[in-house]
């Protein structure tokens, strides 16, 4: 036998199976379609591959840009950062500043 | 939908719609606006379920290049006419406006009615369908917007876990814990209601 809150939900869902369908007028169909229709044509959805390859290509000439820029920039100064260190250290004008800084 | 001439295939209307012609959506429209409407009208309140099935098709028809064709339109449009009333609800009760009206004399009635009912006779028989529905929205006020999708869809209308676990685009796992956890919450009212109006 059922218990009592089992009948009523069974009845509650009955009810609820005869809810009345509210009819779709003519007036509510036009204005369906207005609003439709001020809304243009439905654009695909954003395709972050496609977006993030074209970023990638469109990126990939100014990054090898970049790359021999700094290559030549750096061939050409002749830039070592051991030397450069050890070269502040070394004329420090005052003492044990830059020590403090590096943590010495 | 099959295709004839006169009457083109879901998939012709959408290409053709995608390709620019608006218009062409009317079609959808007319096909489909009785089988909205029947959804939406067992899920929000009377008055509100033209605004409802208006908002659900122009999410269909914003979201119709996603829309797969390999699958059944009809059971696209179905799953958004769900989410639009999912979120109708959501935003009802975010903004406090689920009416909360409390049972009378003659619900207290209808339920003892039901109760003391040992044969199989139809609900309506212990009441009016009008009271009967004035219970249930009662007791689905008192309940979240998620439970009260998962209760009806699930309890109510009869669907497996999975077809409203697909409708809803949630988790089978959560379908299942929701549903499970909003028939107690429901049977909780009810049994307070009833011990409430025996003792009255």
């Amino acid at each position: 036998m059922k218990d009592n809150t089992t009948k009523i939900i069974d009845a509650l869902g009955t009810a609820y199976r005869q809810n009345k369908t509210v009819p779709a007028g003519e007036l509510w169909e036009r204005r369906v379609m207005g609003h439709i229709r001020s809304l243009g044509i439905p654009e695909s959805p954003a395709n972050f591959t496609a977006l993030f390859g074209r970023f990638v290509w469109r990126a990939a000439p100014v990054a090898c840009l970049l790359i021999v820029a700094l290559t030549v920039g750096l061939l050409t100064l002749d830039y070592a950062p051991e030397y450069e260190i050890t070269a502040t250290f070394m004329t420090d004008p005052i003492e044990s500043t830059v020590q403090q800084l590096w943590g010495g | 939908m099959h295709n004839t001439p006169g009457n083109p295939s879901d998939n012709e209307i959408i290409n053709r719609i995608i390709s620019g012609d608006i218009d062409a959506f009317e079609q959808i429209l007319t096909r489909y606006k009785g089988f909205l409407m029947g959804i939406v009208s067992r899920h929000v309140p009377y008055d509100q379920v033209e605004e409802t099935a208006h908002d659900a098709f122009i999410r269909a028809y914003l979201s119709l290049p996603s829309f797969k064709q390999k699958s059944e339109f009809r059971h696209w449009l179905s799953s958004i006419a769900i989410r639009a009333c999912y979120d109708f609800w959501r935003q009802r009760y975010r903004s406090k406006e689920v009416p909360m009206s409390s049972l009378t004399e003659k619900h207290h009635e209808w339920l003892e009615n039901v109760m003391a009912d040992s044969s199989n006779r139809e609900f309506h028989e212990h009441g009016s369908i009008k009271e009967v529905r004035e219970i249930l929205d009662w007791a689905l006020a008192k309940l979240s917007a998620e439970d009260r999708m998962v209760l009806e869809l699930v309890y109510l209308e009869g669907m497996t876990v999975k077809e409203a676990a697909e409708l809803l685009g949630w988790t089978t796992a959560n379908v299942k814990v929701r549903s499970f956890r909003s028939r107690k919450k429901l049977q909780k009212l009810l049994s307070g209601q009833i011990e409430g109006g025996m003792v009255q």
